[in-house]
């Protein structure tokens, strides 16, 4: 039986993240086994090479094949492999909470959309031995409104998800200041995930500078750009007068469909960021709020891997 | 209701439609859709505003439309007068010398004969600024019988001087109280009076209308209702007139019309009429030849002139009255053009009255416009006269004609006739009702600002 679509991962989700991975493009320094590459070759399960055998060498590791063989002492070198610190940062602000221009439609908003991703790419990146944590923005002066570090154990995944199912938008704030935040608590090597429709007020050049500080210190940092069909254009054909959430005392009478100028602007804008972003080494990806989950994961876990 | 300016009313009609006309063209509330990109909307589609077949916030769009109805109304003069149903007759009593003891007649003459809600104005005389004083009564409210000489002059001097009460005065005092009576629809106007001379004046015409656009029922008192002056000299005739052939004729008719009898004779005129014309000793120190015999003195001897009491003579023939002027008599002196033009002497209540006219070549009598103020003057000095409406029924023609002349209708709208004083003035009220409007729209305001911040 198919779950409802705004169910923290229902089970036909659980079933297809079964066959996925979410392995980091990077090196890893995590402290726990893991699926992904760690900065430390030695101990580990995928053959890396042969050494030559060097005095101090465990014995346990000699290749006696090799040795049988070619009669020369080699010992076999593994990639180790690690978990990952992986902190979602989702934007928590008025503007995502929105489903479209069409109240009561029963879309999801773009915040519920990015809780159920996070609890999607959480659950893979558990089943990976990934340590999730979330930092919601939205809080008063700046601050985080929730702020959970990476940590293991069952009762931090429940935490996890029960803060992901309980998300309501908070107050107007930049992404940046959060973003600095989590990367201060953090150690480098980690993976931060930003989800947010990145409509900041000052384009994202705050951003793409504070996210290319972390990407240079070794983190893995994803942005995730959440929109809904409306605000891409898409939507009904509706006029009227139409208000940013965050600045509501200036409505613009409009009909977003059918203003060219509108998508042009719309992408002009999302181009610059993905741009900046990118060439910080910042993984761009992009998802409209009616997209399936499994297929949209599919598709972004596919081109995904180490570089 | 009445409305002084009617085109402020319109005005604000038509202002009335601003609101209508923005809450049409203006984006729909309910059209106001959240769209965080909505940044990126084209510029030029905020000029794209739809009309909308109905409007929105209905409540609101009413307060906005009524508050400009309220005060356009409040800037229009708007004024309650009450239903207006019916005719109303306004009947102003002349309460000037002239009407004497007319006074008596008045009651049985009009007041009787109008309807119940008819209001009738007594004019009580000038006041010291020269403004007529005048008093509404309605019929039941009106006294009766010996009451009506209360209101006579003399009686109560201090509601005013009850002088120079002229035609001019009376008409304006009609449309000032055709302004302030309200609840009817049409007014009917009637004047009652003796007719004097003073229609005559040049511009009366003119100004009755303007001042009153439709006809104006002349009630005159009766020549007979004045008692006769009596006669001192043993109930004989008591006037000889002497005067030159040339003016024998004009002053016959004015005595004639006066109601004194005449009898002509031969030039020099002697016009006998009974006991020996009296000549009182000013009019003989003026170096005329006063016969203080009775038998006259001829108007060759004389010149014609009088010495009047102010040392100046008085040119042209006289017409000389019974009577004699006690010692240290205040004698009134008319001026026409800055000179002297007719002279009044006061009698005692016994004593009939001298009056001088000054005439100039062959001018008749009848066309001085100084005698109806003579006689004017000698009524208001307590002097019986026969006759005060001078010309006999003929002249009560030419009154008629004047009043009543032309396609006049009997009867005139009220509104014609009103100024913004009549009523109640509405205008307070409303300004207040447009606070209570204004306040009203700030608060439905308040709450769709707040149901949308709440939405």
């Amino acid at each position: 039986m198919a779950g409802r679509r705004d169910e923290l991962l229902p089970p036909e989700l659980l079933d297809g993240l079964g066959d996925l991975e979410w392995v980091g493009r990077l090196v890893a320094r995590g402290l726990g086994p893991g699926i992904h590459r760690s900065a430390f070759v030695g101990l580990g399960e995928d053959f890396e090479h042969h050494r030559p055998y060097q005095q101090g060498d465990d014995l346990r590791h000699l290749d006696w094949k090799l040795l049988a063989r070619t009669d020369r002492l080699y010992v076999r070198r593994y990639r180790e492999t690690t978990n990952l610190p992986t902190t979602f940062i989702i934007d928590a602000s008025p503007s995502m909470d929105f489903a479209g221009v069409e109240e009561g439609s029963g879309g999801l908003t773009k915040l519920r959309f990015a809780a159920l991703l996070v609890a999607a790419l959480g659950r893979l990146g558990r089943n990976a031995g990934d340590l999730p944590g979330l930092a919601v923005t939205g809080g008063s002066g700046g601050e985080p409104l929730h702020l959970l570090p990476p940590r293991p154990g069952r009762e931090a995944w429940h935490h996890f998800l029960h803060t992901l199912d309980t998300l309501e938008a908070g107050e107007a704030s930049p992404l940046a200041p959060v973003l600095t935040r989590v990367g201060e608590l953090g150690r480098r090597g980690g993976r931060i995930i930003l989800l947010s429709d990145f409509l900041e007020e000052d384009g994202g050049r705050e951003l793409w500078t504070q996210a290319g500080h972390l990407r240079a210190r070794g983190d893995e940092v994803t942005a995730i750009r959440i929109l809904t069909p409306d605000e891409l254009g898409e939507g009904l054909e509706v006029d009227g007068l139409f208000a940013d959430p965050e600045a509501p005392d200036a409505p613009v009478p409009g009909r977003p469909r059918g203003d060219e100028g509108y998508r042009e602007r719309l992408s002009a804008y999302y181009t610059l960021l993905a741009r900046n972003l990118e060439e910080r080494g910042v993984q761009w990806w992009e998802a409209r709020t009616t997209d399936p989950l499994l297929p949209l994961l599919r598709g972004w876990l596919r081109g995904q891997g180490p570089p | 209701m009445e409305i002084a300016r009617p085109g402020l009313l319109l005005a604000g009609a038509l202002a009335a439609l601003v609101p209508l006309a923005l809450h049409l063209l203006r984006p729909r509330e309910r059209d106001r859709r959240v769209l965080p990109t909505a940044r990126f909307l084209s510029p030029e589609s905020r000029t794209r505003i739809r009309v909308h077949t109905r409007p929105d916030h209905l409540l609101l769009l009413a307060l906005r439309m009524g508050l400009c109805l309220i005060l356009g109304a409040a800037l229009a003069g708007l004024r309650w007068t009450g239903p207006s149903e019916g005719v109303g007759e306004i009947v102003i009593v002349d309460r000037g010398p002239g009407m004497a003891e007319g006074w008596r007649q008045v009651e049985t003459l009009v007041v009787e004969e109008l309807h119940p809600g008819t209001r009738i104005v007594v004019l009580v005389g000038v006041d010291e600024d020269g403004r007529v004083v005048s008093r509404g009564y309605a019929p039941h409210d009106l006294p009766r019988g010996e009451a009506w000489m209360s209101l006579a002059p003399g009686r109560d001097a201090h509601e005013g001087s009850g002088a120079d009460l002229s035609l001019p005065q009376l008409l304006r005092e009609l449309r000032g109280a055709g302004g302030s009576l309200t609840g009817v629809d049409s007014l009917r106007a009637r004047i009652v009076t003796r007719p004097r001379w003073e229609a005559w004046r040049p511009g009366t015409h003119e100004l009755r209308s303007t001042l009153w656009p439709g006809a104006i029922q002349l009630s005159a008192l009766p020549g007979d209702a004045v008692p006769r002056p009596e006669a001192r000299t043993d109930g004989a005739p008591a006037i000889r007139l002497v005067a030159p052939d040339h003016l024998a004729a004009p002053f016959q008719a004015a005595l004639e019309v006066w109601g004194f009898p005449v009898e002509t004779g031969p030039a020099p005129v002697e016009l006998r009429v009974g006991s020996p014309l009296e000549l009182g000793s000013p009019w003989a120190e003026a170096g005329a030849d006063s016969d203080h015999g009775g038998s006259g003195s001829s108007p060759e001897d004389d010149g014609g002139a009088f010495l009047l009491s102010d040392g100046r003579v008085l040119p042209g023939a006289g017409l000389i009255l019974p009577g004699s002027p006690a010692a240290g008599t205040r004698i009134p002196l008319l001026r026409t053009g800055g000179r002297p033009a007719a002279a009044a002497l006061p009698a005692g209540a016994d004593e009939p009255c001298r009056i001088a006219l000054p005439l100039d070549g062959e001018a008749p009598i009848l066309g001085s416009p100084d005698l109806p103020v003579l006689v004017d003057v000698l009524l208001r000095e307590g002097c019986g006269v026969q006759r005060v409406g001078v010309g006999g029924e003929g002249a009560e023609a030419v009154w008629r004609e004047l009043l009543e002349g032309g396609e006049r209708p009997p009867q005139v709208a009220a509104e014609a006739l009103r100024t913004r004083e009549a009523g109640w003035p509405l205008t307070r009220l409303l300004l207040a009702l447009a606070l209570l409007v204004a306040i009203a729209e700030v608060l439905r305001i308040r709450v769709l600002d707040r149901g949308r911040v709440q939405g």
